[in-house]
């Protein structure tokens, strides 16, 4: 009867130190988890703190048009640019249209009547910082 | 042998029976008349101890020498052979060394002892001297001689084998029966040592009460002769100088004749002390073993009820909150991702350095997947194919340096003018 109780006491006592190790062990990741979101969120990384502007381009432009757009579409110190599309066709016919105009497009300019040097496809978004 | 007490021995010897009880012999009229545990010692009566060649396998050899006896006269009754000694010679060939008894008195023997209110063991008279024989560890043969009475028992053989046992009788026991039986013992060993080609160098004699003197050729250059140290002993008012008691001492009680359950309650009682005192060791041993492990439990509850308190202390203090760390961990992975991802003008300036002058590109595809950026490019090169091919293997090459693989390549040339297609990819990290 003792050889029975020392066998299940040290066994129920080997069980919980081990339960123990793992608590603390726990313990001890979802600290550095804590600590880690706390930084990010004081720093600012939190997704309800951003803004998304969509970018979704389809239109002839001409060389120099092209170059200022594809300039801002890159990463600065007041945004992210997330790139997911760009396709560019150059050698257009001169009376080739743009197809049909597209959401919201950087250039505020009206594409139905616009002719270029290469045919742009863009699509992207801009994630700002709202502060 | 087994236990502290000192053997007590009943010796019948020529119809008499005595009781050694220390230093005395005293005479009594039977082995019932003794109390307690007891070793009897006896010459049978009218047994006779012999070696004999018998032509049978060695489990029949008993068999074979009850037959023999029989056919030759010796007892006029049923006997019964009791075997000391059997050797396979070869395979139906067997060398025995045995007492036989006639079965009436055998069995006498044994209703006499199994009626003793204590353990008997039964030794015949020639098993003792055989005894004696292997304690000498003798390499040579060797004389065992045995007088008492008006007879002379003689035993020959080595420490392994008996070759020659009999039983020398004399008339009475006056001085010239006794010198012609001494004669006759010698003339016995004479005999065995020319019918086993062998010689005789040491003769161990051995005596009782009613021994006598040594014999006259005790003095016999040719071989040497020994006696038993000698006990004293008392018998009616007299004292003797004996030394068959030491033989007995050096006999094995694995010897004895009597019934298996006589041997077993002679060994249990033997036995009983030390057997007490091992379970009386096992006891201590089974208690001292319970208190350990009772304090070894008690010690091990103890830390059990301390390591469960330091659970739920844990748990109570510092319990496990949910901590919403996926949607900030993904948000942070996507700015990573973001900030390492290749910008348009970046592949742009890439394609456009890398690109020879006499090349250009028709249609630019880039796409960003989860772990890459899949880049398409269409174009042509308006220069003759050996230039043409050249740049357009230099652009390859210049992109490959930059950390783009190279996924398809085609080129087309009409000479004059050649087309190329160049997929490639581009690991985000």
């Amino acid at each position: 009867m003792n050889q029975d109780k020392l066998r299940a006491t040290t066994r129920q006592t080997r069980l919980l130190t081990e339960h123990q190790r793992a608590l603390a062990q726990k313990q001890s990741t979802l600290n550095r988890i804590k600590g880690f979101v706390d930084r990010a969120r004081s720093a600012g990384v939190k997704r309800d703190g951003w803004a998304y502007y969509n970018v979704n381009i389809e239109e002839p432009v001409p060389f120099a048009e092209a170059e200022q757009i594809l300039r801002q579409t890159a990463n600065s110190s007041s945004y992210y640019f997330k790139p997911i599309m760009l396709h560019v066709r150059a050698n257009i016919e001169p009376d080739v249209k743009a197809p049909p105009k597209t959401a919201s497009a950087v250039s505020g300019d009206s594409p139905d009547t616009r002719t270029g040097d290469v045919l742009l496809t863009l699509k992207g978004a801009f994630v700002v910082n709202r502060r | 042998m087994m236990g502290s007490n000192p053997r007590q021995y009943v010796i019948e010897l020529d119809g008499v029976v005595y009781r050694r009880s220390g230093e005395e012999l005293e005479q009594i009229s039977n082995v019932k008349d003794v109390q307690g545990d007891t070793w009897f010692i006896s010459d049978l009566e009218s047994a006779i101890s012999r070696t004999m060649t018998v032509e049978t396998p060695a489990k029949y050899a008993e068999v074979m020498v009850r037959k023999k006896l029989q056919e030759t006269g010796e007892f006029d009754e049923p006997i019964f052979v009791i075997s000391h000694d059997k050797r396979k010679k070869d395979k139906n060939t067997t060398d025995i060394f045995f007492t036989a008894v006639p079965a009436r008195l055998y069995h006498r023997y044994l209703d006499e002892i199994k009626a003793h209110e204590d353990s008997v063991l039964l030794f015949p008279l020639f098993s003792v001297l055989q005894g004696v024989l292997r304690r000498m560890r003798h390499p040579k043969p060797v004389a065992v001689v045995f007088r008492h009475g008006r007879f002379a028992d003689l035993l020959i053989g080595t420490g392994k084998a008996v070759l020659y046992a009999n039983r020398c009788v004399a008339f009475d026991t006056s001085e010239e029966q006794l010198s012609a039986l001494w004669n006759m013992v010698k003339t016995d060993m004479t005999a065995a040592e020319a019918e086993h080609r062998m010689k005789v160098d040491r003769v161990l004699l051995l005596n009782w009460i009613d021994s006598g003197a040594e014999p006259e050729w005790s003095d016999d250059m040719e071989r040497e002769i020994l006696s038993m140290e000698e006990e004293k002993l008392s018998y009616n008012g007299q004292e003797h100088l004996v030394s068959f008691l030491k033989a007995l001492d050096m006999q094995s009680s694995l010897k004895a004749i009597s019934p298996p359950s006589e041997k077993s309650a002679y060994y249990s009682r033997q036995c009983l002390p030390s057997l007490n005192a091992i379970l009386a060791l096992a006891a201590l041993l089974c208690i001292v073993g319970y208190f350990w492990f009772a304090q070894k439990a008690d010690l091990l509850g103890r830390q059990l009820a301390a390591a469960q308190g330091e659970v739920v202390r844990m748990e109570h203090e510092a319990p496990m909150e949910e901590i919403p760390y996926k949607e900030t961990l993904a948000f942070a992975r996507d700015l990573i991702r973001y900030r390492k991802l290749p910008s348009y003008k970046s592949v742009l300036n890439d394609i456009s350095e890398a690109l020879p002058k006499a090349m250009s590109v028709d249609v630019l595809k880039v796409d960003y997947a989860e772990e890459a950026v899949n880049i398409e490019i269409f174009g042509k090169a308006k220069t003759a194919f050996d230039s043409a091919y050249l740049g357009y293997e230099e652009f390859t090459k210049t992109l490959t340096q930059r950390g783009y693989t190279l996924a398809e390549s085609k080129f087309d040339t009409d000479i004059r003018e050649s087309e190329f297609l160049t997929r490639l990819t581009k690991e985000i990290r």
